[in-house]
């Protein structure tokens, strides 16, 4: 049978159980947060309870300042980010793979443009990108995702140029010069799916980098604004010391979340990185 | 079509690159320099050579994969070198190239059915309808079973691979095929096979085929005419046997005597070793080989090295003007 295919993609991602047990706590993490509607027990944006009470029966994980419940928060704050993460790394990964795949296969001075482009992104300091941009847009989920999607593309565009240059001078395709076959049939029948594996192991590093920056910057004001929330801007709300020292259920499953979402993901990334490479038969 | 016309020529062929290294910036390889080939139909052209002496690169030029510095490739005595690639696009089914590494020559990610057909749609050599059938056959013509068409590359041996790339360069229904050491990286027995395979077509079809290769034994066995190259260049051509039972460059003499002989009276037969290696520059002006030549003299140095008729030699052309 096939067994290039996903079965023996699958075959030896299972081989990984630090991944396999990354992948169903994810999966764990997706599920909770894309059925946020159904499991929380309350709103996220209304208070249910008293200011900043911890851990009772009532409110698993307490409230907040103002009175709301922090498992709820949790829940809808990780859809947010997921969504923020999964967005931006659609984005970049788009404009990515268009931009590398039209520099490393027409070359000549496309490519010295796209590249010097590409090379001007990855040096500008993106925070300042976002100060900029948030200055500009009104700071919020839609920005951010932007913002984001525009941040991570050059390391996408120059995997993918790199991997059409390579693929450009393997037989395959000078075999398909020789036949005439037209130039989008070889862009996209033969050069685009060999970079398809690359770009998804890449895209989770992205994803997870995406999480990341939105936490970053909505812990600085600058990302998802209350009282939508999200795993950073809940994190914002835990700036005083006493909070930090005496009241841990504001702030700590929060962090917790964030981190287990970014090990899992790059986890998740490195198994499909060795899964996927042709060369790990068996 | 006329019967004399040359399937494939090449006038004045000649393609240097440009060396890099910030110290060597005008540099200049010249990989091939002012090649002259025609080939008639139906034969085997042979052309031989150490790696580096540019053999690859006139598959490549005479293909169309890259464009030369100058001179003129011919197919049917049509100019094609300069012709624009949306009107060769259409003359290209009719040469088609076989690589030595079959292996990166399929795209791991399709299977052999796909490989197969999606040339033919394209072209329109099979509609939907009949292109799997036209699978079994090229299949079968190459001796693979027809299962093997929904299997991927990597399934198969290096001497199975070749076959599914010749059966790709047979799919468009070619007049020439460029078979570019297509036996180098097999196994000898498996060579044996795919040598024959080839020559079994050959007759089958009636293709023309231009054989590269640096195997001295496997270019003689399916060649007509042979061309020995020496860094860019050609030193001597002419038909097969002749060429090699009496060659008439000391070049050729010597790749003859590097090459292993079965016949062991024959062992300490007197032999022309070759000192060094080919590539790199060739010594400015007069004889490029006369550096590691055994003959070399003083002359070789001043001389202009041209093709010419070696006397009695049936048609066959030397650039040694002392060849014996």
């Amino acid at each position: 049978m096939n067994s290039s295919g996903f079965s023996l993609i699958m075959k030896r991602f299972s081989r990984h159980k630090t991944a396999l047990v990354s992948l169903i706590l994810l999966v764990i993490m997706i599920g909770a947060a894309v059925l946020a509607p159904v499991v929380a027990p309350y709103s996220p944006t209304r208070p249910t309870g008293s200011f900043s009470a911890p851990p009772d029966s009532a409110h698993w994980l307490g409230t907040d300042q103002i009175g709301r419940d922090m498992l709820s928060r949790l829940l809808y704050a990780a859809r947010i980010s997921l969504l923020v993460g999964f967005m931006a790394t659609v984005i970049s990964t788009a404009i990515g793979v268009v931009l590398g795949l039209v520099s490393g296969y027409f070359g000549g001075w496309i490519d010295k443009m796209i590249m010097s482009f590409t090379d001007m992104v990855m040096s500008f300091p993106y925070i300042l990108l976002v100060l900029v941009a948030a200055a500009i847009f009104e700071p919020g989920l839609w920005s951010i995702i932007w913002i984001l999607g525009f941040v991570n593309w050059p390391g996408v565009t120059r995997l993918v140029r790199g991997n059409v240059l390579s693929l450009r001078e393997t037989n395959f395709v000078k075999s398909d010069v020789a036949a005439g076959m037209p130039r989008r049939y070889i862009l996209f029948s033969e050069i685009l799916p060999n970079t398809v594996a690359p770009v998804t192991v890449y895209a989770t590093s992205v994803f997870a980098l995406s999480i990341l920056d939105e936490a970053a910057l909505s812990f600085l004001g600058l990302g998802v604004q209350t009282p939508t929330p999200s795993l950073g801007n809940i994190l914002n709300g835990a700036q005083s010391l006493t909070i930090l020292t005496g009241k841990p259920w504001l702030w700590a499953p929060a962090g917790i979340l964030i981190i287990l979402l970014v090990i899992s993901i790059n986890l998740v990334g490195d198994a499909l990185r060795d899964a996927i490479d042709p060369r790990n038969n068996g | 079509m006329a019967h004399d016309t040359p399937i494939m020529e090449v006038r004045n062929l000649t393609k240097h690159y440009r060396a890099g290294g910030a110290g060597l910036r005008h540099a200049v390889t010249k990989a091939v320099d002012g090649i002259d080939l025609s080939l008639r139909a139906g034969e085997t052209f042979g052309i031989v050579g150490e790696s580096g002496c540019g053999k690859s690169t006139v598959a490549r030029l005479m293909m169309g994969l890259e464009a030369p510095t100058s001179g003129e490739v011919y197919f049917r005595g049509e100019r094609i070198d300069n012709m624009p690639e949306s009107r060769k696009r259409l003359l290209r089914p009719k040469f088609q190239m076989v690589f030595q590494d079959s292996g990166s020559s399929l795209n791991p990610r399709k299977r052999v059915m796909d490989i197969l057909a999606e040339p033919m749609l394209y072209h329109g050599k099979a509609g939907r309808a009949e292109v799997l059938r036209r699978v079994d056959e090229l299949l079968e013509q190459v001796g693979l079973p027809s299962a093997a068409k929904t299997r991927y590359p990597h399934e198969f041996s290096g001497g199975q691979k070749q076959r599914i790339c010749i059966a790709k360069a047979l799919s468009l229904g070619p007049e020439l095929i460029v078979l570019d050491e297509p036996v180098s990286a097999l196994d000898v027995s498996v060579q044996a096979q795919i040598l024959n395979l080839l020559k079994d077509l050959q007759e089958e079809l009636k293709l023309t085929y231009l054989f590269i290769g640096h195997g001295l034994g496997a270019v003689r066995y399916v060649s007509s005419r042979i061309a020995v190259m020496y860094m860019g260049k050609i030193v001597e051509t002419g038909g097969a046997d002749e060429l090699f039972r009496h060659p008439a460059h000391p070049y050729t003499q010597a790749l003859l005597d590097a090459a292993p002989v079965a016949d062991y009276s024959l062992r300490n037969r007197p032999r022309i070793a070759l000192r060094g290696e080919a590539g790199g520059m060739a010594p400015a002006g007069g004889c490029p080989f006369r550096d590691r030549c055994p003959h070399a003299r003083p002359v070789c140095a001043e001389m202009t090295v041209s093709l010419e008729p070696v006397p009695g030699g049936e048609g066959r052309l030397s650039a040694c003007p002392f060849g014996r």
